[in-house]
């Protein structure tokens, strides 16, 4: 399995950047790039980032600890990100 | 030949590791602190520790510097006697009856109140239960969340009680509507749109409007059943585990794991604690005290008019024989549909007149928390949720009720205490 494919693996169980970034001998600046490069591909999505939905029209948005808020950032596997991760799991 | 995706990482760290020098990162108290509270040796411990500073300073700062030494003695010492006083005591008048003191049989005759909780009237109990024990009890958790919130601590926390809530089907960010919804339940919903997908919505929401009850309804059932609290909250956090255990099994849908960036701790600014504490009291404040108001005057007029002593005769033997408690719960339950801490506070009057046995006390507050979501909750239930889940969310609400109520009591039963 890629290191991507590992990651993927990893992202699905859940847990924290700062968890995975030491479990993978990694930077988290490293870390953090290839998570940005996972979510340009569409293999992740930020929670945060989901324009328009979620309570980001709240007025308390700016103040507010709440994912949405855009303050804590969390990642979730999508669809593509699932089927990658099954396709590397084939192949090995 | 085009290298692959991850052979342009492998290459990518490999530059870097030649190329870059980092240097040796010092490891700061900071970061001690934050690793003391992630792990679960320490931080459970921590977690204890906050929760238990937390609720001192809101029994300490709410219900006995505020409402006991100053609200309970403004009100029924001073407000109370001189609305008794300005309209001479005139318990005939069903006008006085309804808006000042209903009053209360004692040995066969109808005699006049001697404090707010038991008057019952809406410019008495309408005012004393918003202004004399909610606000104080509300202002005083919002602050220590606020506080939470700015520190860095919730994420912490989340993280911590992230594999609690995998087992029931959430995960660790539904603390942060949980502990919303400890303040109320309106901004604990909202909150649930942060959460993944529609079953762990649908599930937080019922949850939520279950078994966690609000700021308010928690500061008067500290100023009743103190002795109590821990047996309450005890029952409560049984049913929200258990239920969502249950719940997690038979609703279908996904509870996908997330992976969360932890934000370092920093000092909270005083400027944003004091526009979260406004704006959350205030929007609290304009719900509740309408709906205290409207309940006093609905309560009133159904005792005036003889509507509650038919519901009490009509649901009276359901109640005693399924949940063991009085049929005069039947008046607290109707006011919890419009407000759950005046409902409780109905319940004060009840003890105080020797109704109730400790344990149906106990019942009847944890009958009261999860019986039915107050109105601004289910409204907003109903914009939230799709009529399907709605309906879902009613039905798993009625079970729970059921099955729980009649546990509860058979616990008792068992004990010998019911």
């Amino acid at each position: 399995m890629t290191t991507t494919g590992e990651l993927l693996r990893r992202i699905e169980k859940g847990g924290t950047l700062d968890e995975l970034a030491a479990e993978f001998g990694m930077g988290k600046s490293v870390l953090m790039a290839r998570i940005e490069f996972m979510l340009r591909a569409g293999y992740l999505y930020e929670i945060s980032s989901r324009e328009g939905q979620g309570c980001m029209g709240c007025p308390m948005c700016e103040m507010c600890s709440v994912p949405g808020s855009g303050k804590m950032k969390t990642y979730v596997l999508t669809e593509k990100g699932r089927k990658e991760l099954l396709k590397q799991k084939i192949r090995r | 030949m085009p290298l692959s995706v991850d052979e342009r990482w492998n290459l990518i760290e490999k530059i870097s590791k030649q190329t870059v020098e980092f240097g040796a990162r010092k490891h700061t108290l900071k970061d001690a602190i934050a690793e003391l509270t992630v792990k679960p040796l320490t931080g459970i411990p921590v977690a204890i520790a906050v929760l238990y500073g937390i609720w001192s300073f809101f029994v300490d700062f709410a219900g006995t510097l505020f409402t006991d030494g100053f609200m309970v003695r403004l009100f029924d010492e001073h407000w109370l006697p001189f609305l008794q006083n300005a309209f001479h005591n005139n318990l005939d008048n069903w006008a006085y009856r309804l808006f000042i003191d209903a009053g209360h049989i004692e040995n066969g005759v109808l005699v006049a109140s001697d404090n707010c909780l038991e008057a019952f009237g809406v410019l008495t109990s309408g005012f004393f239960v918003p202004f004399g024990v909610v606000l104080w009890a509300v202002l005083a958790f919002y602050l220590m969340f606020a506080l939470l919130e700015d520190v860095g601590y919730l994420p912490r926390l989340a993280v911590l009680v992230d594999t609690v809530l995998h087992k029931i089907g959430l995960h660790g960010y539904a603390i942060v509507p949980t502990f919303l919804s400890l303040g109320c339940n309106v901004p604990g919903v909202t909150a649930t749109r942060a959460l993944e997908t529609r079953k762990q919505r649908f599930l937080m929401i019922t949850l939520l409007s279950v078994f966690v009850p609000c700021g308010a309804q928690i500061g008067i059932m500290q100023d009743l059943v103190p002795e109590l609290m821990g047996w309450i909250f005890l029952t409560l956090a049984i049913g929200y585990l258990g239920f969502g255990f249950i719940l997690n099994k038979i609703v279908p849908g996904k509870s996908p794991e997330i992976i969360m960036d932890v934000p370092p701790y920093r000092m909270p600014m005083m400027k944003n604690i004091v526009s979260k504490l406004w704006v959350r009291t205030s929007r609290f404040l304009l719900v509740a005290v309408p709906f205290v108001l409207l309940g006093c005057l609905i309560v009133g007029l159904m005792y005036l008019t003889g509507a509650m002593d038919w519901l009490a005769t009509v649901l009276g033997p359901f109640l005693m024989s399924w949940f063991g408690v009085p049929e005069e719960t039947v008046s607290p339950l109707i006011a919890g549909f419009l407000r759950k801490d005046l409902a409780v506070g109905m319940l004060g009057g009840l003890m105080e007149q020797g109704i109730m046995t400790t344990f149906q006390v106990f019942t009847s507050v944890v009958l009261l928390c999860i019986y039915f979501p107050c109105l601004a909750t289910f409204a907003l239930m109903l914009k939230e949720e799709n009529w399907k889940e709605f309906l879902g969310s009613i039905a798993s609400l009625v079970a729970m009720v059921l099955v729980y109520g009649g546990l509860i009591h058979l616990v008792g039963i068992m004990l010998e205490v019911a």
